[in-house]
């Protein structure tokens, strides 16, 4: 203890020489009521019981009664119960609203109709009145998949292609040919009219008029 | 006996009596005297005036009775009644602040200004003009120096009451020592 009281006054020193010496000639401090020491634990002790004696009921109270129901107490004092119930009625009622469905519901918008429809029964009503539809509005109701499926145009092209040539070509007559081969009526004698007619065994004169 | 060691065995004898319901009231009064004067002047030497200074010390003394159980031992008992009565100073102080609605340069002023309202601490008159340098200072300098400079605290205990770093608070001493030299020099 004293070399820590040394410490300190040699810090001191240090810090301020001024200092330490005002602090080797302190006098005893005063400026107390007389007897205020020996008083003092009287004053206190008599007080602090008298806080006490304020005070024990509430802290019995509290301990005796415990329970759940003195927990929440408190909910049911108007300020909090008013507001509870409040509360209450509005959750019932937004419940009962967000389950409430309505009995007909009138849709008059073709597009949630249409939506409504299957498949197949789009697919019958386009077949029977094909006519009345346009190649993209027949594609619009293709799904994807059935897209998909369809070949491809380069595909078809290519299949359509070998087909063509693997039957054989149609032979159409030169005109050329056609022209050595025709007649012409004003090119003939009455004698080369009768000769042809002759050889085609018309028989009589009366068919040929 | 060495001074640490007899007042280690005064603390344990107070702490064995609190500790019964029989022999508490007894334990608290040792407790008391023991103590009461140290904490007097330690609350004093910051509030200045002996009426705020008793109201301090029995605010303290009633949290302390009614804490002295949860008491853990996990520092001295005095460092523990010290830390109670530092915080029950600083309470007040503040509340006397605010009180007054003044700024906390006019409150260090307005302190050292009730040494005036009071007789000083002591007649002589250097002792004054020490006092009011002291009230000049901010908060935690000035405890921090009346720790040090009457007390005689080492600044590990000081660093358990105050929970600052043993480095924050030779910084603290060191300026207050200065500015009350300055301020001391310059009025006499």
């Amino acid at each position: 203890m004293k070399d820590h009281k040394k410490e300190i006054a040699e810090e001191l020193n240090e810090i301020s020489p001024f200092l330490a010496k005002l602090k080797k000639e302190k006098k005893p401090q005063s400026g107390l009521p007389s007897n205020y020491f020996n008083n003092f634990g009287d004053r206190l002790l008599s007080r602090i019981k008298e806080e006490e004696a304020l005070t024990p009921k509430t802290t019995a109270n509290a301990k005796k009664d415990n329970s759940f129901w003195a927990k929440i107490s408190w909910l049911f004092r108007p300020q909090y119960a008013i507001g509870l119930a409040t509360m209450l009625i509005l959750v019932v009622v937004g419940i009962n609203m967000l389950n409430q469905t309505p009995a007909t519901v009138v849709n008059d918008n073709p597009e949630q109709l249409l939506a409504q429809l299957s498949a197949d029964d789009l697919n019958i009503y386009i077949d029977e009145n094909l006519d009345e539809f346009s190649t993209e509005d027949i594609i619009e109701t293709m799904d994807e998949q059935t897209i998909e499926q369809l070949p491809s145009t380069e595909k078809a092209f290519k299949e359509a292609k070998a087909t063509i040539e693997k039957t054989e070509p149609i032979k159409t007559p030169s005109p050329v040919v056609e022209k050595e081969n025709t007649i012409e009526i004003d090119d003939l004698t009455e004698e080369d009219i009768l000769e042809i007619l002759d050889e085609e065994e018309f028989g009589d004169e009366d068919d040929i008029i | 006996m060495p001074a640490d060691t007899q007042h280690n065995d005064n603390e344990a004898e107070i702490l064995q009596l609190l500790q019964e319901e029989r022999t508490f009231e007894r334990g608290f009064r040792l407790l008391l005297q023991t103590y009461q004067e140290r904490l007097y002047w330690h609350i004093r030497k910051m509030v200045n005036l002996h009426d705020y200074t008793d109201e301090v010390l029995q605010n303290t003394f009633i949290k302390i009775y009614k804490g002295i159980k949860k008491f853990k031992g996990n520092s001295k008992l005095y460092t523990w009644l010290y830390r109670i009565a530092t915080n029950e100073t600083i309470t007040f102080m503040n509340k006397v602040k605010k009180q007054k609605t003044t700024s906390l340069d006019n409150e260090e002023s307005g302190l050292a200004n009730t040494l005036h309202a009071d007789s000083p601490l002591d007649g002589d008159e250097i002792q004054a003009v020490l006092e009011k340098a002291i009230a000049t200072l901010p908060e935690k300098q000035r405890l921090v120096f009346n720790m040090r400079y009457f007390d005689d605290m080492s600044y590990k205990e000081i660093s358990e009451i105050l929970e600052t770093s043993i480095g924050g608070l030779k910084a603290s001493y060191h300026h207050a020592a200065k500015k009350i030299e300055s301020y001391i020099k310059n009025r006499i």
